[in-house]
């Protein structure tokens, strides 16, 4: 295997960890949308700490060997390709609306773990907090913007 | 991705559907693996609660998933004349691919049992682990195509 393939593993390997603790989150946050008990809501926004882990790693090597990868590229592109550019302004916002949503997300957490906590009984605060529209926006803006940058990596237009 | 400049810009279709069947079978996996983790470490309630989201996330996003990336990875193969001498690196994917589809199987059955039955989380949190370094070894083989 040549340095590019070696590479080439390396950036799609991050591009797992980083999309598959995208899809962890994602599932943990549409699930606890129909829980109604906070000891359950705060357990499923809890474990998603470990996805958090997946997603910081992922989303470093996406990075590193990503721009390594376009220096060291025998097809002829480089940094200047407008596909690059776009795929690095999308990883920024996608990671900034990504995070922003995860720390109110487990601002919830720590509400559902107090409630849990004094007698695990529904509440109205934090129904609401889960169906807040920014954190919504916020997560799954997230999550629909490293999925444009799929699209450019995939396609590559210009190239 | 390599791949994606093997293929051309005419694939670009069926390598997306392949590679996001791909992803998100990955993150479903590892959803399930948190989650069977968690419940060996739980007590009673809140651990059966977590095999059952185990369950339902095996049925509704792992199993569509393998769906989707199975068969998007056989329509690029198609797409592009290698259904008739597949290289070594696809073969190898398509083994783990079919390995893949028996480990699905079992952690639908285990888990869904397991949801009754605490003594199987530790079988489906063996299960899970063995289908995310399976996953890595596949994807070792798609995107470095090794010469095998």
């Amino acid at each position: 295997m040549s340095t590019y393939d070696w590479l080439l593993f390396l950036h799609i390997t991050g591009a797992f960890l980083l999309t598959g603790g995208v899809v962890v989150t994602g599932t943990f946050s549409i699930v606890v949308q129909f829980r109604e008990r906070p000891s359950e809501i705060a357990l499923l926004l809890g474990l998603g700490r470990f996805a958090v882990i997946a997603i910081g790693i992922g989303a470093f090597m996406t990075l590193v060997f990503g721009l390594w990868l376009v220096s060291e590229a025998p097809y002829g592109y480089g940094f200047g390709e407008a596909w690059v550019i776009a795929a690095i302004v999308l990883w920024v916002v996608g990671l900034a609306m990504g995070g922003q949503g995860g720390s109110r997300e487990q601002q919830t957490q720590e509400l559902a773990a107090k409630l849990a906590a004094e007698g695990d009984r529904p509440s109205a605060e934090l129904r609401a907090r889960l169906r807040d529209p920014v954190t919504l926006v916020l997560s799954y803006g997230g999550l629909i913007t490293i999925l444009g940058v799929l699209v450019l990596m995939v396609w590559k237009p210009g190239a | 991705m390599t791949v994606g400049a093997f293929c051309g810009p005419t694939c670009g279709g069926q390598l997306f559907v392949h590679v996001l069947g791909s992803l998100i079978l990955f993150g479903s996996v590892l959803a399930v693996t948190i989650l069977a983790y968690a419940a060996l470490r739980l007590a009673p309630e809140p651990a059966q609660f977590a095999r059952r989201v185990a369950f339902w996330t095996t049925l509704v996003l792992m199993v569509p998933a393998w769906i989707v990336m199975y068969f998007g990875g056989y329509w690029v193969l198609d797409h592009e004349g290698l259904d008739q001498e597949t290289p070594g690196w696809a073969d190898a994917g398509a083994r783990i691919a079919d390995v893949g589809a028996v480990l699905v199987l079992l952690l639908l059955v285990v888990g869904w049992f397991s949801i009754r039955r605490p003594r199987l989380g530790g079988l489906v949190a063996g299960l899970a682990t063995l289908y995310l370094v399976a996953l890595a070894v596949a994807w070792f083989f798609m995107s470095g195509k090794p010469d095998i």
